[in-house]
Order: structure tokens, then sequence, then C-alpha cells
């Protein structure tokens, strides 16, 4: 088995992350790495190292690039790779501005070559399940996702390109993007209202971000990020709302997770699927309350008492049969986890360029679409502060 | 000291709830209720009045309670006011801004003591958790996002609820609980408000969110979803810190977790929650807390105390009871501006 060659250009902690990943994989090899920092060099000197990234373009044997430097940088770089004949796959976000991120959508229509956005969340094995649970409304529609990412800052100090918002594009560009494209593979529908808000804890720092999005069928989605914790205090939570049930999501690369749900025989058989399901509490729906009403108020409704077989939610009727309160879990520590999506990406990518009617799970579009959303948050976003200050 | 005459006016659900609840309390009696559709002489010694105002003007009536829907609120109030009765009035304050700041004249004008049943306030989770936010112990609160899955068993597509002229729609009828909470975990004040609505179909907007930015950097999310069956209720709000972060869980807050950094003996003010319990102390400390009531019992007693501290006002004109009618607009204020934002979008 011919065995693709790998350039990645942007060879710090991320670039080698990705490199430590994919080590396992025999049907790739990293063969070159560029990084303006000589200091980032690799150890192992069968692996060209090139401090202009440009040179790394030069190298015929290089099949794909992997473009893994700061944000700003990655137009540039994806059109020239793309122009030189390579495959690319571009570290998230795809550009910080819609003009760049269409410039790398135009070299690819043109060139014909792969190109692909790091959405890795896409091939985390939670994540798979219940993109297809919630395309196939197992849990009825989806009405809201909830994310609240409390991330570490100890690694970013004030003077990281993360904080400069020209070279990142600042947090809902340069981060909040994976989540906004998780909405967008969970219920691929259009926004209608797009409104960010940040805060800056000092003028160089904007640490803390939210955006909210009402989609067309009123599914609403809210982001918030703060960059201000410790690493070991980290929290991330991911909470999926749907007409029969809620899912909540742990850990910024999920790791586990909750649910309670109204099902019936085909919902219940569904939910095996999510790995390490452990049910704790499965009950008839006749053998739950009306806890909705205090005592004193009057009769249960007419409608309510009537329900035994089927629910109304949001006027949509549903047959149920009991409540389910479980957790489920990957099992594995985030690192592992994380370098598995990792390899799935890559594998996933490898398979389109072989075979060009080969749908991969993440495309270009993915990476246009959910920066085009998180454009309009930072600009409602500073919209707001103006009017605000005004 | 004689008990205090209490008159309600409005008398459906909740009517009857806060009847039934004030039952026990020492203090006061019922003695008249106001509603259209009532046969006078159905509520034994109970006075019933079809017209509201016979009740407002009958003198032997102390408090008026008003109970009805929102747009009625002012008038009543008002009429109230000018009787020269107390009155304990339901949230939401008003439906309008306008008419709220008439019921701030009428109230300025008199001696009489006038509230907001912002039942929350009497809550003992809550209650905690305002002097917490207020003591520092976690640090800056950063964060507070209210989820709030309701049900609509209890409310058919006729429903005043539904009825935004009626009841100012979820912003005004609902969120104001959740909007005064906020205000009353951070001296901070709204800086930007956005607001988004969904409708199921032209009648029922059953979908809301106002997002809340403060003027120093707190942020806050109240999305409420009246869509749920009567039995598969869910509310969460999370309110996080530079030092860590609380969940409550209930409508009516009957539990919750937090994590928290710091050494124990430093958090002296969490361990006011109620059943607080520390589960593990390694890098952080988590803990659980709860009030081990049902959650009927927990909303009687929130009306019960909240009805206490009117009567000692009304007995003591030292005394201010806690929710105050300025209370009652500022988060009607908010809830208005997160609803005409909702419809420029």
């Amino acid at each position: 088995m011919s065995s693709y060659q790998i350039g990645i250009i942007g060879y710090g902690g991320f670039g080698q992350f990705l490199h430590h990943a994919w080590q396992s994989m025999p049907e790739v090899k990293v063969s070159a790495v560029s990084d303006q920092n000589p200091a980032n060099q690799p150890r192992d000197d069968q692996i060209s190292f090139y401090q202009n990234w440009r040179d790394l373009l030069t190298d015929a044997e290089i099949d794909l690039v992997v473009v893994a430097t700061p944000p700003v940088t990655h137009a540039e770089i994806a059109c020239a790779a793309l122009e030189a004949g390579k495959h690319v796959l571009i570290e998230k976000p795809l550009a910080t501005t819609i003009a760049d991120a269409e410039r790398i959508a135009e070299a690819q229509r043109k060139t014909g070559r792969i190109a692909a956005v790091d959405y890795m969340l896409r091939y985390n094995p939670l994540i798979a399940v219940l993109a297809e649970l919630s395309q196939n409304k197992i849990l009825g529609e989806l009405r809201r996702v909830v994310v609240e990412n409390y991330a570490q800052d100890e690694v970013l100090p004030p003077e990281h390109w993360f904080w400069n918002r020209k070279i990142s594009g600042g947090i809902l560009v340069e981060h909040a993007v994976h989540f906004i494209d998780l909405v967008h593979l969970l219920s691929a529908r259009t926004p209608q209202l797009i409104q960010g808000s940040t805060h800056r804890r000092s003028t160089g720092q904007e640490d803390i971000v939210t955006a909210t999005i009402l989609y067309d069928n009123g599914l609403i989605a809210t982001h918030y990020h703060s960059f201000t914790r410790p690493g070991f205090f980290e929290r991330t939570t991911i909470r999926l709302v749907f007409d029969l049930g809620e899912i909540e999501l742990e850990g910024w690369t999920p790791l586990k997770g909750h649910l309670r749900a109204l099902v019936d025989e085909q919902a219940n058989d569904y939910l095996q699927k999510l790995p390490g399901l452990r049910v704790l509490e499965s009950r008839k729906i006749d053998e739950l309350a009306d806890e909705s009403r205090p005592e004193g108020w009057g009769n249960t409704s007419e409608e309510a008492r009537l329900q035994r077989q089927q629910v109304q939610c949001r006027g949509i009727t549903y047959p149920v049969e009991r409540l389910i309160i479980a957790e489920f879990s990957l099992g594995s520590p985030k690192r592992q986890v994380y370098a598995a999506c990792l390899r799935a990406l890559l594998t996933d990518l490898i398979a389109s360029i072989a075979d060009p009617s080969h749908q991969a799970k993440v495309t270009l579009e993915d990476g246009l679409k959910s920066l085009e959303i998180a454009v309009q948050a930072v600009e409602t976003a500073q919209r707001s502060l103006q009017n605000a200050a005004d | 000291m004689p008990p205090i005459k209490v008159g309600i006016v409005g008398y459906g659900g909740f009517g009857r709830f806060l009847h039934q609840a004030w039952e026990t309390l020492p203090g006061l009696t019922v003695t008249a209720v106001s509603k259209r559709q009532l046969k006078p002489a159905s509520l034994g010694a109970t006075k019933v009045y079809p017209h509201w105002p016979d009740l407002v003007n009958d003198p032997g009536i102390d408090l008026v309670v008003i109970a009805t829907p929102p747009n009625l609120h002012a008038a009543i109030a008002c009429a109230a006011l000018t009787a020269g009765k107390h009155v304990l009035i339901e949230k939401p304050l008003a439906t309008t801004v306008s008419e709220a700041e008439q019921i701030l004249d009428a109230a300025k004008r008199s001696s009489l003591v006038a509230s907001v049943n912002y039942i929350l306030r009497y809550n003992p989770i809550i209650e905690a958790l305002i002097s917490i936010c207020h003591s520092n112990v976690l640090g800056q609160l950063r964060r507070i996002a209210v989820e709030n899955y309701a049900s609509d068993s209890g409310l058919p597509l006729d429903h005043w609820f539904w009825d935004q002229d009626v009841s100012g729609g979820i912003f005004i009828e609902h969120a104001v609980h959740f909007i005064d909470l906020a205000n009353q975990l951070t001296s901070q004040v709204p800086v930007a408000i956005s607001g988004y609505v969904h409708q199921r179909n032209p009648r029922q907007e059953d979908q809301v969110l106002a997002s809340i930015l403060y003027s120093g950097g707190l942020m806050a999310t109240h999305y409420h979803h009246f869509a749920r069956p009567h039995n598969f209720e869910d509310t969460s709000i999370r309110l996080s810190f530079d030092r860590g972060q609380i969940d409550i869980f209930g409508w009516i807050p009957l539990s919750g977790k937090l994590a928290a950094l710091g050494e124990p003996e430093q958090l002296g003010p969490l361990t006011t929650l109620p059943g607080f319990r520390i589960t593990a102390s390694h890098e952080y400390l988590t803990a659980t807390f709860a009030i081990n009531q049902p959650k009927q019992e927990v909303y009687a007693s929130c009306a019960r105390a909240l009805m206490a501290d009117v009567i000692k006002a009304i007995h003591d004109p030292g005394h201010q009871p806690r929710v105050t009618l300025e209370d009652g607009l500022n988060s009607l204020i908010t809830a208005v501006k997160a609803r005409q934002a909702s419809r420029r979008g």
C-alpha cells in the first residue's frame, strides 16, 4: 500500500500533536514540517524541516499539506498549497474573514484538489451517534443547543497570538466555530438571527464571548466561551434539548454524558448505540406524577389525564412508553479520544483523495458556513458594544 | 394584633393556590375573593365579588392581592392604593413600563405597603445564593444561564397566557422571575439586551430567549420554552464565577451542586446552602445541596414567607418588604426591552 506523504505547516503544540496522533497510521507518513521557529525542528532527521513554508510546498513528494498555523495565515498558505497541487487539511477556523475563506474555496474549485477543515468533533463517536439521532428525529425535534465552555488560559499568556484578534479572529472565530459547526451537523437549518456579545478582561484580552443563533425552524443555540480558568478546573457542557428529552455532553472533546428522555421501543433501542450506556432509571409514563402545578391549583387538565401512551410536545403528539434516565461514556481518556478523532479525520480525508465520489464527513463548505455565523456574531457584538457606549 | 383582612382579586388556579397556602399562616384571614364567573356565597364565609371594584372598595379589607391576568394589574393596583389598601401584586407588575410607573406613583403618594410576588426570593436556596454572590467567596459572577422547559399541559390554545395583549408574552409574564433573580445576584446593570422568539403557530409564541450583557461583563441568558407535557418539565440555573460554579435544579429550586476552588475552611458562605454536603475535595471542592421537601411544600412555604414579610411591613412602618415595586419595575424594563429586541430581529 502506497503511503501518503504529509507536510505539516505550523509545528507548534498543535502541529506536533497531529504528528503524534498520526504516527500509528501505516498509510501515512509525516515527511516534512515547517515552522518559523527553528527550535521547533523535529529531532527525527528523516523529516525535512523548512523555516519557510513555501519551500515545503515545492517538495514534490508531499501529497497532503496540513495547515496548522495561526488563523490569519490559513488562506494564503492553503491557496498556495492547492495551487502547488497539494491536497489540504486546514485547522479551524478555515480563515479569519469570509473573503479569505472564499479564496480557499475558489482555489479548491480551480485545482480540483481535496480540501477539508479540521472539525474533529465530527469524528467523536458520541457526536456521531447523536448526529444521527438528531437527524433522524429519534427524540423529536431539536429545539435548543447550549454550549457552556469554561476553558483554561494557563498556556495563553497575554502576548499569545490567541488574544490578537487580527491574527486569531477572536474567540468566536478561532474557537466557537467548532461548536457552531456541531449545531450545523445536528440540524442543517438556516440561521435567521445572530447576536454576539463580548467582554474584555483588559484592553488586550477579550476573554468571554457569547453568540446566540435563532434558526428558521425555531432552534435556538447559545454558545458561551470563557478562557479564564486553570487547566484542572476546565469545564465544558453541551446540552441538546429535543421535544422528547435532553442530552448533556461533558468535556470539550466530549467523553461522557447523561440523558433524560421519553422513549418508545424504537427510540429505546436507538439509545443503546450510545457507547457505555447505563440506564439509571426507567419508568412507565403513566407512573409519572404531574409536578407542573402545585396542590390547590385545581385539577390537572383533562388533556393531561387522558395521556397514557403518548405525549404532546409543542403541540406534536408523540407515542412514548417510558421515561429513561441514563448516562454514557467513551471510557477512554481525553488525549486518546482526541487522537482517535484526528486519525479518523485523516482516514476520511484519504478516502476522499483515493475516491473522489467518497462523501467525507466534513467539507470546506462546512468550514465556510460556520465561519459566516462566527463573523456575524463578532460584528453584532461590536455594534451592540458601540450602541451601549453611545 | 387583629389579623390582616385579605381580598384576592383573580381566583383562578394561582389565586386558589395562594389562598390554600395562606390558610395555615397566622395574622391574616382571606375575607373576600373576586372572580367574574364565580357565584356569590359559593365559598362559605369568604365573600365573593363578581366585580373587582366592589372588593377593592370593601372597607373591611386591608390588603388586596392581585392575581388576575397581567394586563389588569395596573388598573386594580392603582384603584386599591387609591382606596387605601395595601397591595401584593402577582408578577409581572404590569405589561407595560408606563403602567408599572403608574403603580409606583400611586404607591409613592400613599404610605401603603406594596410588593410584587417574586416568590423565588423566599426560597432558601436562592436566599443563600444571593448572599454567596455578594460575599465574593467564589470571585466575580460571570455567567447566569437559565434553562426552563415548562409544561403547556394547562395552557390550551385559548388560554390568556398565549394572548400577548393580556399576558405580555413569556418575557414579561414569566422571564421576569429570573431577570429579577439575576438583578439580585449582581450589582451590575444591564447594558445590552437581545431577544429571540419562535412561534409554534401564529397564536402561540412558545419559545423565548433573552441575552443580557451587564456593565461589569456578567452575561445572562434566559431561555424559556412552554411546550412540555406536565410530567416532563426541566429547569436549571447555572451560575459561573471566577473560582467556581453552582447549578440549581427546579423552577422552584429544590437542589443543586457546585464546584469551587479554595480550601473548605474558606468557603463559609457556601455552607449556608440548605443540606450542604461536600462530595469531594481534591484539586477543587465539589458539593451538593437540597431542600428535602416536595416542590409543592416549598412553593407554599415561599408564598407564606412572602406574605408574612408583607404583613410585617403593614404592622411596622420601619420594615420594608424584601421585594419592592422598583424591583418589579426594573425586571419589567429588561423584559420589555428583550421583547422589543426580538421584534426588531
